[in-house]
């Protein structure tokens, strides 16, 4: 155990937040005029909002709340982590490349917190807690960005509207509906490096009919200029049904049909039918629920394996979308990896049926945890290079991991940027 | 000359960080918080005493003299046996606690800026108004102090 680690033991890394009005009034510095002024102008924003037709437009002129991103909490480690994943699994090209640890906490939609994490393209990524999320990896064409999702709330479906505009002269965003009425919408406008704005509602009963359906989102700026339009589909969701029909018994999964390939791991066997239908069997209960899945090496840009259909309850799996014979099967942890990882970098089970599949489960192992060392040794000064090659040259520091299968893996470091790696498909999130 | 708004904007984006000083050197969160907060309130009302330097530096060294202060007040900075470690801390901790304490003042503050506040040497050396090469070698000093007495 190095000095560093037991420094960082005996004081951990707080998680309070300060109290900066708390420091004003020690200081003796007052806020109370300029409060005073703010409440007066919002007093009489109220009156004229409530009072005044002339003042109307005022709902669309509130609708932008400008929030600076750095000062948002930070979302929780599970949270982050999530981020994380969801880049370092994704195949290079369709990564989002999230920076995980950047996800703030922006806001609550329906008792859910709304986390954001910018990306390195410039985009950002989204989740409504649990419920539905979305990535814009660059800052796209156009500038507004939709996603939908059915939420069930108290016996009744509402559809769930969240987007994300980039047009930095947004002020006001409108859900437009097909009898011509016209909804303001808040939106957050969240500082760099997202540069975004962000919004969330749920379009209301009374828009669940056909002729008063949602049709979609416009971005306005301050004149009134339209900015963006953008329509979804115009489904309407009416109020289901007391007593609705039951739904049909789904289909047994049947059982995998000859010719069948057989393999086994860390107390995991697979039988994969040639039918598409994999059997997972383990008396491990931990292990059944985590993430199952069998892959096929494909040609996609390059060579990635392509999972299918996890099925955390059931043993018997359809592999849709692969025909076999599958290149191999695997058993992930379902709380991921991290560095160091005391349970080593491979799959709860790694079942390979191919040379290729032996050699990419080593490759991957060696290739993840020199990443996820990087990620590490990225944001902390102090950490053991335990299992891991240094080699200085001049300001650069090279470390690398030797495969199982011969191959080196190496990343190049200049102070703290990444300035070469040979990750190739199996790059994470550094 | 420092003005409020950046500050302000140096509390809100490093709070933890000056937090982290502090509970090294006062021993708790909740007298170090207090610190935090009245160092910043001091900061506050003598920005117009800042004439040269960096904004950074002065307010980390506000801080740090800040949670020292706070320290001296309590008559014990970072205690051999704290209250809240002494029961159930692993020995390990127990020797670097009292390691650490053992260190003269400066190796201390020293080590604790470079660790806990994630300062570069040469931020280090401007607050604590030494030279880059006597940062160094405190924290040689220090590491190689606590290696021998805590580590080993």
């Amino acid at each position: 155990v190095s000095v560093d680690e037991l420094l960082d033991r005996l004081v951990p890394e707080p998680t309070a937040f300060g109290d900066w009005d708390d420091v004003l009034g020690r200081a003796r510095i007052s806020k109370r005029p300029q409060r005073l002024l703010v409440a007066a102008a919002l007093a009489l924003l109220v009156i004229a909002f409530f009072v005044s037709p002339a003042f109307g437009l005022l709902r669309d002129l509130i609708g932008r709340t400008d929030v600076t991103f750095s000062h948002s909490q930070p979302a929780p480690t599970r949270v982050q982590r999530e981020f994380f994943d969801l880049s370092r699994r994704g195949p290079k090209g369709l990564s989002p490349q999230a920076i995980a640890s950047q996800t703030r906490v922006v806001g609550r939609f329906a008792g859910r917190d709304v986390y954001v994490a910018p990306t390195r393209q410039g985009g950002l990524c989204w989740q409504v807690e649990r419920f539905m999320g979305g990535c814009d990896t660059e800052r796209p064409s156009t500038p507004l960005s939709l996603g939908t999702s059915v939420m069930v709330r108290k016996g009744e479906r509402a559809r769930v509207v969240v987007g994300v505009v980039f047009a930095r002269r947004a002020q006001r965003v409108v859900a437009e509906y097909a009898d011509g009425a016209r909804e303001p919408i808040r939106f957050l406008w969240l500082s760099k490096p997202v540069d975004a704005g962000i919004f969330w509602f749920t379009v209301p009963p009374e828009h669940r009919t056909t002729a008063s359906r949602f049709l979609g989102v416009a971005a306005r700026d301050g004149s009134g200029k339209l900015l963006a339009r953008q329509w979804l589909d115009g489904t309407a969701y009416p109020p289901i049904a007391p007593h609705p029909r039951p739904l049909p018994k789904p289909r047994p999964t049947p059982a995998p049909t000859t010719p069948v390939q057989r393999g086994s791991a860390n107390g995991v066997t697979v039988v994969v039918g040639a039918n598409g239908v994999a059997e997972f069997h383990t008396s491990d209960p931990k292990l059944r629920r985590s993430a199952w899945g069998c892959f096929q090496f494909m040609q996609y840009h390059r060579v990635v394996p392509f999972g299918a259909n996890f099925g955390p309850h059931g043993s018997r799996i359809e592999l849709w979308g692969l025909t076999p014979p599958v290149d191999g099967c695997e058993v992930e942890r379902g709380n991921g990896h991290v560095w160091p990882d005391p349970q080593g970098y491979h799959a709860a089970a790694e079942i390979a049926f191919t040379p290729r599949a032996r050699r990419y489960f080593a490759d991957r192992a060696a290739a993840r945890e020199l990443s996820l060392f990087v990620h590490w040794f990225r944001r902390h000064d102090h950490v053991p290079t335990t299992g891991i090659t240094v080699a200085a040259h001049g300001d650069t520091t090279t470390y690398s991991v030797r495969s199982r299968t011969g191959k080196v893996f190496h990343v190049t470091l200049q102070g703290r940027k990444v300035v070469g790696d040979n990750l190739g498909p199996f790059k994470g999130q550094f | 000359m420092g003005d409020v708004a950046a500050i302000e904007d140096l509390y809100r984006t490093q709070y933890r960080r000056f937090l982290r000083l502090a509970i090294a050197v006062v021993g708790s969160e909740e007298a170090a918080a207090d610190a935090v907060q009245e160092a910043f309130a001091r900061a506050l009302r003598e920005r117009h005493a800042l004439r040269e330097g960096s904004l950074g530096a002065w307010v980390w060294r506000v801080v740090l003299n800040a949670a020292i202060d706070q320290t001296r007040r309590a008559a014990r900075e970072v205690p051999a046996d704290p209250p809240e470690a002494a029961a159930g801390e692993p020995e390990d901790l127990r020797e670097l606690r009292r390691a650490v304490a053992a260190l003269p003042d400066r190796q201390r503050h020293t080590l604790f800026l470079r660790h806990y506040a994630d300062l570069s040497y040469d931020e280090i050396a401007e607050v604590l108004g030494v030279a880059r090469g006597t940062v160094a070698a405190t924290l040689h000093q220090a590491h190689k102090a606590l290696r021998k007495e805590a580590v080993a």
